[in-house]
């Protein structure tokens, strides 16, 4: 009876927790793929600007008037700076989109299989992408106080 | 049929790896409406231009990040005391939590999806026409 007890008082995944679980994973699921198909077009976007760099820089000066030493940058360490961004923006994209899927196919696993060690693996990645998510947070938090105090400054 | 699986030690200690997350997320969500607001109350007093449509997108931003920020926080709070407490329903609770703050995260992706298609559509019938 004791025993009995202890296991209907020990924290426990039951039914409804699994269908709550069961629409998040198709969720994240659809989410992960979503960044995935960004991170590609980013990536994608990044490779054509630079294998064009030359034509667009000629475009620019056209119509806003680039100095020769904006020209020679743009053409030189820019080009690659610019490449840096948009691979960083891509890679935190299909981060995102890894960790996403991972919980979804491992929550799948747990309610096929029955084994616990899915539901560990399930929770250990929404951790993970809610640690990537919070890094995201500091730096849109220190971009935003910059913002702020350029304009106060301005 | 109830089917329950009890959580192990692992499984807690992951899931609380993962709460410590999710309320740091929450709370930076919280910090950037607040810096949100600061700026447009900075454009308000230097008289920028633009500050009219920075309060309508952050009223609409600001709302459904909210709404996210509270989800995220009841998902970390029930579960860290259902875990302390070894208590299932608690669990449940936060579990539909997390559920609300991915569906809304989903439902934004197939608003932004849609409107791209729309733009799409738009631009495709501006070059047919011209």
């Amino acid at each position: 009876m004791e025993n009995q007890d202890s296991i209907f008082q020990a924290t426990a995944i039951d039914t409804m927790s699994t269908e709550h679980l069961g629409s998040t994973s198709k969720w994240t699921r659809f989410i992960g793929v979503m960044y995935t198909i960004f991170g590609i077009l980013t990536l994608s976007t990044a490779i054509l600007i630079i294998a064009n760099v030359d034509e667009i820089a000629k475009i620019l000066m056209q119509y806003n008037g680039i100095s020769d030493s904006a020209m020679e940058f743009i053409q030189g360490a820019g080009k690659w700076l610019f490449l840096l961004i948009f691979l960083l923006i891509s890679i935190v994209f299909f981060v995102n989109a890894f960790y996403l899927i991972k919980f979804g196919n491992s929550f799948h696993d747990f309610r096929l299989r029955q084994e616990e060690s899915n539901l560990t693996k399930s929770f250990d990645y929404m951790g993970k992408y809610l640690m990537i998510t919070t890094i995201l947070s500091v730096v849109s938090t220190l971009s935003a106080i910059g913002m702020i105090i350029f304009s106060i400054l301005k | 049929m109830d089917i329950s699986t009890e959580l192990s030690n692992e499984s807690k200690s992951k899931l609380q790896t993962t709460v410590t997350w999710a309320r740091y997320a929450a709370l930076l969500s919280i910090i950037n409406l607040g810096l949100g607001l600061i700026q447009i109350i900075v454009g308000a007093i230097k008289n920028d231009p633009n500050v009219l449509g920075s309060v309508f997108s952050f009223i609409i931003s600001g709302v459904i990040s909210l709404v996210m920020a509270v989800n995220l926080f009841k998902f970390s709070n029930l579960t860290k005391s259902s875990i302390e407490q070894n208590e299932t329903t608690q669990l449940t609770q936060a579990l539909y939590h997390l559920k609300v703050y991915f569906s809304i995260m989903g439902v934004l992706f197939i608003i932004m999806l849609s409107l791209l298609a729309l733009g799409l559509l738009i631009f495709l019938i501006a070059l047919v026409v011209s």
